[in-house]
C-alpha cells in the first residue's frame, strides 16, 4: 500500500459519508493486491477481474458497517475477497489453476530470455501447487496480497502463530522444490521448534 | 517483510516476479474495473441521498428511472437505454436531473458521469455497434464539456486537477479501444481522443488566456494543441498517448 493509516482512515470516513471519489481512491490503493490474490486462486483472468470488481462492490455495500477499531481495513477487504472466492469456487466448481492464468512478459525481452522467464514462472507455479491449501493461502496473502502475518491470521480466522508456522513450512517447501540453497535445509528444519515455541 | 526466515529474499523476488508476470491485471482491466466500481459507488451515493430527501419527488422519480434504465429493471428497457438506444438520451437527462444541488457534490457527479460515458463507449465498441459508438462519443464529449464547466465554476482548484487525472485515465481506455475497433469506428474514437486532449488543454490553459481567446487558444498555455486524430494516429503508431499532452501512459493506468 502507498497510503498511510491516517489518509486511509480519512478516505474510509469520506467514502462512508457518500464520497464516490474517496471510494475510487480506496480502489486505487487496494485493487492490485486484491486482484493478485484472486487471480492466484481462480481459473481465468476474466473471472479474476469480475471477482475483484465484486469484492469492491461488496465492500461498498458493507462499508457503513465497517468499524475502523476492529480488523484493519486491508484485512477486512481480503476477508471479503476470500469469501467471494469461496462462493465462486463452490458455485462454479472452479479450481485454482495457476498455469491457466495468462502471462504478461516484457515485450523488450528476447525469445531466449522469454523462454527462461517462462520456465521460471512454471517452476514457481508447480512449487505453489505442491503446497497444502492452507500453506498456499498464507503465501498468497503474504506475498501476493502484501498482508502482515497478523492480517493473514485475521483473514483466515487463525492464530498469528499458526499462520507463521504455516508460512515457515510453506517457504521451506518452496525452497526445496525450487532447488534454492539446499544446504540451508538443516537450518530450516532446526528452526521449526523455535517457531513453534515462539508462537505456541 | 519475511526476514525471520533464512534466505527468503531470493524466494520473495521469484514470487514477486511470478505475481507481476501472471497475476497482475493489465491497464485496460484496471480501468474497466475502476469505472464500474465508481459507477456503482455513484449509484449508492444517489440512492442514499435521495432516500434522505423525501421532499425531492422529482429527483427521486428521476433517480428511480435512471437506475431502472442503467441497471435494467426490464431487459427491453435496459437495452433501449444503452448507448444508441432510443432511451439513451433520456437516461442521461435523468442522471443529470438527479444530481445534487450542492456545487461540490455536483462537480463530482459530473466527473462520474464522464466515467460512465467511457464505460458506455467501451461496451459499444465491444459490441461493434457503430450507432452506439457514435451516440456514446457524442455523450462523452457533452459530459466532458459539462464537467469542465462545473469544475471551473467553483473556487476549488482540486476539482480541475481531479478531472484532468480522470481524462488521463480515459485516454488510456480510448487508446486501447482505438487499436481494437474496426476501421469504421477508428475515426469516431479518434474524435473522442481529440475531445479528451482538448479538454486537457482547456484545463491547462490559464484562466486569463481563456478569457482573451474564448478558452480554446493555446497561446501562453503549458501544452500545445495536438493535431487532429486523423493526422497523428496511424494504426501502426505507438498510439495517441505517445503524443498526448497529458503526459505519459502511466498517468491514468494504475491510478496510483
Amino acid at each position: 500500500m502507498t497510503i498511510d493509516e491516517e489518509a486511509l482512515e480519512r478516505l474510509i470516513r469520506d467514502a462512508k459519508a457518500g464520497n464516490a471519489w474517496a471510494f475510487g481512491r480506496i480502489f486505487d490503493e487496494f485493487h492490485q493486491p486484491i486482484y493478485r490474490f484472486i487471480a492466484s486462486r481462480v481459473h481465468r483472468p476474466s473471472d479474476a477481474e469480475d471477482l475483484t470488481q465484486l469484492v469492491f462492490v461488496k465492500a461498498l455495500e458493507a462499508l457503513p458497517r465497517y468499524e475502523q477499531r476492529g480488523i484493519p481495513f486491508g484485512g477486512w477487504l481480503f476477508r471479503l475477497a476470500r469469501n467471494t472466492i469461496i462462493d465462486h469456487i463452490r458455485t462454479r466448481h472452479d479450481h485454482a489453476e495457476l498455469d491457466a492464468v495468462s502471462e504478461r512478459a516484457s515485450t523488450d525481452a528476447g525469445p531466449e530470455q522469454l523462454a527462461s522467464v517462462r520456465d521460471d514462472m512454471d517452476a514457481v507455479s508447480r512449487a505453489l501447487a505442491g503446497l497444502t491449501d492452507e500453506q498456499r493461502e498464507v503465501i498468497e496473502l503474504r506475498f501476493f496480497g502484501g498482508l502482515s502475518a497478523r492480517e493473514v491470521a485475521d483473514v483466515m480466522g487463525k492464530q498469528e502463530g499458526t499462520v507463521r508456522g504455516l508460512q515457515f513450512r510453506a517457504i521451506a517447501s518452496l525452497r526445496r522444490t525450487l532447488g534454492m540453497d539446499l544446504d540451508i535445509e538443516g537450518r530450516v528444519e532446526g528452526l521449526l521448534p523455535n517457531v513453534a515455541d515462539r508462537h505456541g | 517483510m519475511h526476514e525471520e526466515h533464512p534466505g527468503t529474499d531470493e524466494l520473495e523476488r521469484r514470487l514477486g516476479a511470478f505475481a507481476s508476470a501472471r497475476l497482475a491485471p493489465d491497464h485496460i482491466a484496471v480501468t474497466r474495473m475502476r469505472l464500474s466500481v465508481i459507477e456503482e459507488a455513484r449509484m449508492h451515493v444517489l440512492d442514499a441521498r435521495l432516500s434522505r430527501r423525501r421532499n425531492g419527488r422529482r429527483r427521486l422519480a428521476a433517480f428511480a428511472m435512471a437506475a431502472t434504465l442503467t441497471l435494467g429493471g426490464a431487459a427491453s428497457v435496459a437495452a433501449a437505454s444503452n448507448a444508441g438506444g432510443p432511451l439513451y438520451p433520456v437516461r442521461i437527462w435523468l442522471e443529470t436531473a438527479a444530481m445534487s444541488p450542492d456545487q461540490s457534490t455536483r462537480a463530482l457527479e459530473r466527473l462520474h458521469q464522464v466515467d460512465a460515458r467511457v464505460l458506455d463507449l467501451e461496451r459499444a465498441a465491444s459490441a461493434g455497434d457503430q450507432n452506439a459508438i457514435a451516440a456514446a462519443i457524442t455523450a462523452y464529449r457533452d459530459a466532458v464539456a459539462a464537467a469542465i464547466d462545473e469544475a471551473e465554476t467553483g473556487p476549488d482548484n482540486d476539482r480541475l486537477e481531479t478531472l484532468r487525472a480522470a481524462l488521463g485515465l480515459h485516454l488510456v481506455v480510448l487508446e486501447r479501444l482505438w487499436h481494437r475497433v474496426p476501421d469504421k469506428a477508428m475515426e469516431a474514437i479518434g474524435h473522442a481522443i481529440d475531445a479528451s486532449h482538448k479538454a486537457v488543454d482547456r484545463i491547462d490553459t490559464p484562466k486569463g488566456n481563456k478569457d482573451k481567446s474564448g478558452g480554446r487558444s493555446n497561446e501562453g498555455g503549458a501544452v500545445p494543441t495536438p493535431a487532429p486524430s486523423s493526422q497523428r494516429l496511424p494504426r501502426s503508431s505507438a498510439g495517441p498517448l505517445a503524443t498526448s499532452p497529458s503526459g505519459s501512459q502511466d498517468e491514468g493506468g494504475q491510478g496510483h
